[in-house]
């Protein structure tokens, strides 16, 4: 089951920002904590994040939430202008449990499903997040200026010099080359916009790691999703 | 004649030295407006002070 907030659905404010694809939420931090999955008494445990925004006080749900507050990078506080986004799915798979009146567990089914990975920062961080996108989309800017500016992007820019040399080996054809990269510049500058973690290339790597597709991936074994 | 609790925090919030001389004025006005029309016109004024902030600071994924 996919996380949500408890907000009525088909609100004219809703269609208006799915339109404009407004998927970072901003609100006024009231509270957070772990609870069970919508305050009922025999829901799954989960973890909340209230917000008071312009549309009234929502609260939403997710067990990654927890990990979000906790390892925010500008350690939102009760009483902070928050913005909070979904940034990535993950494929996991869900032990759903039946019990009878005794609590015993009585059959067990197994599914696939998504957990999903938030964002929750002070809004000056997506703010800062969307400078340097920009950096990243701008083709003109000079790269050493935007690494002196932006120290944290250095990894981005190695990855980016990377796609450029396999560009450059494995697509004979310009206008492709260009067409490729111009996607590989936009994924990361989105990337860095919604606030997910920023790459950590290394100049040498001797024994990497084989890179698995993310169509690719295991779906791990967990919990479930909300 | 005892003062309604829904004024308590309207108050607080304009004693308090905290809060800024912008919203103490904006509390001031709306205290004497007819209630509905008052917080109608806040959530309005929320909407588009949240829209400035968004538009200034790039906040929205331009994809």
């Amino acid at each position: 089951m996919p996380d949500y907030a408890d907000r009525p659905s088909g609100s004219p404010r809703r269609e208006f920002d799915a339109r404009r694809g407004r998927d970072l939420k901003l609100g006024r931090l009231e509270d957070h904590g772990a609870a069970r999955y919508q305050f009922r008494v025999k829901g799954d445990p989960s973890y909340y994040v209230k917000l008071l925004t312009r549309e009234g006080e929502r609260t939403y749900w997710g067990k990654d939430l927890e990990r979000a507050i906790t390892e925010a990078a500008t350690n939102p506080k009760i009483g902070d202008l928050v913005g909070l986004r979904r940034v990535t799915r993950e494929a996991v798979i869900v032990t759903s449990r039946q019990r009878d009146a005794a609590g015993r567990v009585t059959s067990q089914e197994e599914r696939h499903a998504h957990r999903t990975r938030w964002v929750v920062e002070k809004v000056s961080f997506f703010a800062e997040r969307a400078r340097m996108a920009r950096r990243v989309r701008d083709e003109q800017a000079d790269m050493r200026e935007s690494v002196r500016a932006h120290p944290e992007l250095k990894s981005t820019f190695l990855s980016f010099r990377a796609a450029e040399e396999f560009a450059t080996k494995t697509i004979p054809n310009a206008p492709d080359r260009e067409r490729f990269l111009e996607l590989i510049r936009g994924a990361m500058a989105s990337s860095i916009h919604k606030g997910e973690p920023l790459p950590t290339t290394s100049l040498r790597n001797r024994s990497p790691a084989p890179a698995a597709a993310p169509t690719a991936r295991s779906p791990k074994r967990e919990d479930p999703t909300r | 004649m005892t003062t309604p609790a829904s004024q308590l925090p309207a108050e607080a919030a304009l004693s308090d030295e905290a809060t800024s001389d912008w919203l103490k004025g904006a509390l001031r006005e709306a205290l004497e407006r007819d209630p509905v029309d008052a917080l109608n016109d806040a959530l309005f004024l929320a909407g588009i002070l949240e829209d400035r902030l968004r538009s200034l600071l790039n906040l929205d994924d331009p994809d």
